[in-house]
């Protein structure tokens, strides 16, 4: 009686309450690799100069060569910058996308998990002693 | 009492009961070994899937073993397909498992509105009920896991809940406790109950020394590991993700070349086993200082605090979190940076080489744009600086109201008070936040923790009690109690010592053991040579002081109460107020006490009180401020915490004195001109005083033993204002000395005599003490008023002359044993004792050592 009591306790969570946490579960790891990834921090700072590189003036007032090779150089850092994010970003939203993908695909395995039991143990069954 | 009256729950109604039927049937022991069993069954499948498959593609195999393959080929597979089921299932229970007992206290949060009384239960209460028999809650808690664990941490082993349960002849059912509907029913309030139900068990934990305190305090460990393991095992959360630095999010920041030569990036990791020891109120600390950093302006912060006061803790903590993330917005991608900045003094040897380093370090950290600048002793690294004849503060005045780098600087209580509180840029760039000591419930957290750390890396277990006796050991017993450092020093050097005994439960005793070796405080177990000491304390004392029984009765007492550590541990161990006039015994029963309780008469630092009636008394007592002179007093404890302290004419202290002492003798400690607290609580502290003498001199006259007069002595004191009777009221007993009669001289003089002859011995020569000798010697050398102190002169100043002309004409050779008789002293004038000039004599019944209270009253 304990059995099925437990067995019924365990489907009535398996279709409910546990939904819920792998729900929590997959947006709590997306959330972390959107984060570790810095997705949104990169975005924000997509045209910083790299890690603050920056050519100062040589001379002081008026000097047109000056002034335009220190912003032709402040301008490739940005450059430099922006690209690096660029590739940092298109790998973190793939991998982002990759997990988006396999939290459903687990979602509906999770559903199916019942029968893949059955359907296993049926074949493993039947080949070991065919 | 039968079964149905104790049944009051339907234990299968809790919406937990099908993990705990589950974990009955199938432990998370269990499920884990076959968790692995499948797992390793699988692999080994690949493996043989492969390397027939390889063995095949390569024609390594003959026809008749590759047909041999594609027989087993399915059979492997379906063994296959059988374990990844069950690898499936068990998975599927785990998750079912975890999804609420993970999750216990958030679920009875969503039920509350809508739950029974069994629901309230934790898991751990279920489980204990559910697998109970005959209604024996105690045997079921017992016999636990979690029971096993709780007593473990109160200092009993498997054998002694074995030897108990079995020693039960008769086993008395109790009800199940009553729940209520808004709390949860933990562990800590199963063992509560049952301690207050079962008088047998709580018996049997009270003769081995553990209160119900002590068993709550161990089962609010037990459960507090627990939820700390659930939560660590919990990898998916979104706190614990955090743990995980990102990548790229640092690129906008520039890099600080000459900063890291000086600097160090701090991780978090730096505090070792105390990394995790931050109180709540540690906890607090850090949540000031992330405020105070992440204001818009003027955010940078001094820490104060006691040096080991967990400081440098608080700020590793902080850095911890900005790795993680978990910090205000403003604050997010910080680098503290740990700057070295002794280092930075002696590389740079002049003031120019020195200032232009530093301000490049800071143009550098500006330039990066996220550091955080962390100062240790700031204070010292102003005064090297300072040394080179460079003004830092000045220096780096301009960058403190920057936005573009933020300083933390840390300072310890005493050098922010002397030098850093009295600069006004300081104090109006900084935020300074007190870190003050911990309280001792916070010390139990803590060093909870420490010893969690240390018990995974050694393997030995602390006790609840182990950890509660390293508290009061520290506040009872060091002399100056830095907390936590102090403690945590104690804990950590225990696993290595108790691994060396081949013991692996840390008990009280064991770290009562390594105080004892510290301080030298006898602690522990009362061996039997020192109870031998203790029972025969006042014969002991007797062999030294003549007479006085009634002081030396209670004297043993208060010793004899404060070896069974029945006194109250926060107050010194033992406090009284000699009264009498002069040579009659006090200083003696002062010394006695040092020789007899601590094994040496040098235990015993006398302070002429006399010298602190001056305005500077208090400088000179505990130390002073302005020139940094460490006080009489505060010496005389700091070295030898475990001794006599004799305050010698103790009335004539003047009134700040005696108000210190009203504090010392209440409460055990003292602050020194540092503002540092000096214990002295294995002191004894030995008050004399010559206030009330004439009285005791008039009750003698009038044939009435003083002692029975007390009251009458001590109200004259209070009545003429030499002390107040609160000071009188802190200490545990006022002893009377009454003056010695003549029936007490021959007594001394066979005293001093001995010792005299004792130490004529270590000069080669042999006195014989005649009885003629000892009643001569007593009766010239004492006097009425001033006791046996002149008989030790006159042994001196008669005997030792006496001695010396027999030597010179040769009447006494080296070696050879001789008698003195009365007659070899009765030659020449006999020299009377000198009298001192602030002892004048007087006839008995005229004596007043206090002349200026009578002037006084005169005038």
């Amino acid at each position: 009686m304990v059995f099925i009591t437990l067995g019924l306790n365990y489907f009535q969570w398996h279709y409910t309450l546990a939904y819920v946490d792998i729900f929590h579960i997959w947006r709590n790891i997306t959330a972390f690799l959107f984060n570790f990834f810095s997705i949104p921090i990169l975005v924000r700072t997509f045209f910083a100069p790299w890690k603050r590189l920056q050519a100062e003036r040589e001379t002081k007032g008026f000097d047109l060569i000056d002034s335009l090779s220190t912003g032709f150089i402040n301008l490739i850092m940005r450059i430099v910058g922006a690209m690096m994010r660029t590739v940092l970003i298109v790998v973190g939203l793939c991998v982002v996308v990759i997990a988006i993908i396999v939290g459903i695909i687990f979602f509906i395995l999770w559903m199916l998990a019942p029968i893949i039991i059955v359907l296993l143990c049926v074949a493993g069954i039947h080949l070991l002693f065919q | 009492m039968k079964e149905e009256e104790t049944k009051q729950y339907n234990f299968t109604e809790s919406y937990l009961y099908p993990i705990v039927f589950l974990e009955n049937a199938l432990s998370s022991y269990t499920r884990h070994r076959l968790h692995r069993i499948g797992v390793w069954s699988l692999r080994f499948s690949i493996l043989i899937v492969s390397a027939i498959i390889l063995f095949n593609k390569f024609a390594l195999l003959d026809g008749e073993i590759a047909l041999f393959s594609d027989d087993i080929f399915p059979k492997i597979f379906g063994f296959m397909f059988i374990m990844l089921a069950f690898w499936i299932v068990l998975h599927s229970l785990e998750a079912f498992f975890c999804s609420f007992y993970y999750k216990e206290k958030e679920i009875k949060q969503v039920l509350k509105s809508n739950h029974l009384p069994e629901d309230m239960f934790s898991f751990h209460v279920l489980r204990i009920f559910s697998k109970m028999k005959n209604n024996d809650i105690t045997k079921g808690l017992l016999i636990s896991w979690e029971g096993v664990e709780i007593l473990r941490r109160s200092g009993l082993e498997e054998n002694d809940i074995i030897t108990f349960l079995n020693a039960r002849d008769l086993v008395i059912p109790y009800k199940y406790p009553e729940v209520k509907l808004d709390k949860i029913f933990t562990l800590v309030d199963l063992t509560s109950y049952v301690f207050e139900q079962d008088s047998a068990f709580a018996d049997f934990l009270f003769k081995r020394g553990i209160g119900k305190a002590d068993l709550i305090g161990a089962t609010n460990w037990v459960v507090n590991n627990n939820e700390e393991e659930k939560n660590k095992k919990r990898w998916w959360t979104r706190s614990n993700l955090e743990y995980v630095s990102g990548i790229g999010s640092d690129w906008s920041y520039g890099q600080s070349y000459t900063l890291n030569r000086f600097a160090k990036e701090m991780t978090g990791q730096e505090g070792g086993a105390a990394l995790n020891a931050l109180s709540e109120v540690g906890k607090n600390y850090l949540c000031i200082l992330k405020e105070t950093l992440s204001r818009s302006r003027e955010s940078n912060v001094l820490l104060v605090g006691d040096p080991g006061g967990g400081k440098m803790n608080i700020v590793s903590a902080f850095a911890r979190d900005l790795h993680r993330g978990s910090v205000p917005p403003s604050l997010e991608r910080k680098r503290p940076m740990l700057l070295d900045a002794e280092f930075l003094v002696s590389q740079m040897r002049d003031k120019n080489n020195f200032e232009m380093m530093l301000v490049q370090i800071l143009n550098d950290a500006v330039a990066a744009g996220n550091i955080i600048l962390i100062f240790n002793n700031f204070s010292s690294f102003v005064l090297s600086a300072n040394s080179v004849g460079s003004d830092v503060i000045s220096l780096i005045d301009p960058y403190f109201d920057s936005p573009a780098i933020q300083i933390i600087t840390l300072s310890d209580k005493e050098n922010y008070h002397r030098y850093l509180e009295q600069d006004p840029r300081i104090m109006q760039r900084f935020e300074p936040i007190i870190i003050n000591q911990p309280e001792d419930t916070e010390m139990i957290e803590i060093l909870e923790s420490v010893a969690e750390e240390l018990e995974r890396q050694s393997g030995v277990t602390f006790t609840y009690g182990s950890i509660k006796t390293i508290i009061s050991s520290v506040n009872n017993y060091f002399s100056d109690p830095v907390m936590p450092d102090k403690a945590i020093d104690l804990l950590v050097e225990l696993p290595a010592r108790l691994l060396n005994k081949h013991k692996l439960l840390v008990k009280k005793g064991d770290v009562l053991e390594l105080v004892q070796q510290k301080t030298g405080v006898p602690l522990g177990e009362i061996q039997e040579r020192e109870r031998d000491a203790l029972i025969h304390l006042e014969e002991l004392l007797h062999e030294r002081v003549v007479g006085q029984d009634e002081a030396i009765t209670a004297v043993s007492n208060a010793m004899r109460r404060s070896r069974a550590g029945v006194q109250n541990e926060k107050r010194p161990i033992g406090s009284f107020l000699f009264i009498g006039p002069t040579g009659v015994g006090k200083t003696e029963t002062a010394k006695s006490l040092a020789s007899v309780f601590f094994g040496d008469e040098d235990a015993m630092a006398r302070l002429d009180m006399s010298e602190f009636s001056g305005e500077d008394a208090m400088h000179r007592l505990i130390g002073s401020f302005e020139d940094s002179r460490v006080g009489i007093l505060t010496k005389a404890i700091k070295e030898r915490p475990y001794g006599v302290i004799l305050l010698d004419e103790f009335e004539k202290s003047s009134p700040e004195v005696h108000d210190l002492f009203l504090q010392i003798l209440d409460e055990g400690f003292f602050s020194d001109m540092k503002g540092k607290r000096v214990n002295a609580r294995s002191s004894i502290f030995v008050a004399t005083s010559n206030a009330g003498s004439d009285h005791i001199y008039q009750l003698m006259k009038n044939e009435i033993d003083p002692n029975d007069a007390s009251d009458e002595v001590l109200s004259r004191i209070i009545k003429d204002g030499i002390f107040k009777p609160e000071l009188i009221n802190r200490f545990d007993a006022i002893i009377l000395f009454h003056p010695l009669g003549e029936e007490h001289s021959q007594k001394i003089a066979e005293i001093m005599l001995n010792r005299f002859k004792k130490r004529l011995r270590n000069r080669g020569l042999d006195l014989e003490i005649t009885p003629e000798l000892t009643k001569y010697v007593a009766k010239e050398g004492f006097d009425s008023v001033f006791g046996a102190r002149p008989m030790s002169r006159y042994i001196q100043e008669k005997v030792e002359q006496v001695i010396a002309d027999k030597l010179i004409k040769g009447e006494i050779k080296e070696g050879a044993r001789f008698k003195l008789y009365p007659h070899d002293l009765k030659g020449g004038p006999i020299p009377h004792p000198e009298r001192s000039s602030e002892e004048p004599i007087h006839k008995v019944g005229d004596y007043n050592p206090f002349p200026h209270v009578k002037k006084e009253k005169e005038s």
